[in-house]
């Protein structure tokens, strides 16, 4: 039987791995950044495909 | 597609984006992004098929002058487009860096709110609302003949709901 103090140690480590989900305010300031962010990029020549490659970006397939 | 609107010819660089240049030689590019992990507690048939749509210049140093009601067309029929799969849905959100989002959201609106063209076909809602301190202006498109239509509302309405205090 293991011990208590494993016992804590797992579900420690169990709730520090737990994405926490966004507040609404964080969604939005995201998406804000995000807009923000591809915009810059756009405007200083940086390619749809560097957004994706690079930086993770999607986009929808038009 | 009906007669009256008059949309400047526009490119798409597939996979990505559109473009396209106005009379006044400013060029600008439109796109989506998924907007499903602001969605993630429907299911991925609803989640999944919400989008951002973002319209940017291509060059900042060269702005519009004076209102050109082509570039409302042009976005009409890009956005109207998107939407005829009826399954998709578009979250728009206006830019508020520049302190003109409420101006921004005003025009979007004005432009889907025509009868008799394709945007007679799209269920527009909005809602703006305050988060953080931010008064964040949003714009929900969705084609009427959506079979999710409903559940979509709700969720985008939840999404652009104020927080309890």
């Amino acid at each position: 039987m293991p011990s208590t103090d494993t016992k804590k140690k797992t579900i420690r480590s169990k709730r520090s791995s737990k994405v926490k989900p966004m507040t609404k305010v964080e969604m939005f300031q995201k998406m804000l950044d995000d807009q923000k962010i591809i915009r810059e990029a756009i405007q200083n020549g940086i390619t749809f495909q560097e957004l994706k490659d690079k930086y993770g970006y999607k986009f929808a397939t038009v | 597609m009906a007669t009256n609107l008059q949309p400047y010819k526009f490119y798409i660089f597939k996979p990505d984006y559109y473009s396209f240049v106005t009379a006044s030689g400013v060029e600008y590019f439109g796109y989506f992004t998924p907007y499903g992990e602001y969605f993630k507690k429907y299911p991925a048939a609803i989640s999944s098929k919400f989008y951002a749509f973002n319209l940017e210049l291509a060059n900042k140093k060269l702005k519009p002058k004076g209102t050109d009601r082509r570039i409302a067309d042009t976005v009409i029929t890009i956005v109207g487009d998107f939407l005829e799969s009826k399954i998709n849905a578009v979250v728009y959100v206006c830019d508020n860096s520049d302190g003109r989002e409420a101006v921004r959201s005003r025009k979007f609106l004005s432009w889907f709110d025509y009868y008799e063209h394709p945007s007679s076909k799209i269920i527009q809602v909005s809602n703006d609302f305050q988060a953080g301190g931010l008064h964040i202006y949003t714009c929900l498109l969705v084609h009427k003949k959506n079979k999710h239509l409903s559940e979509m509302i709700l969720a985008y309405l939840d999404l652009t709901k104020e927080e309890d205090k």
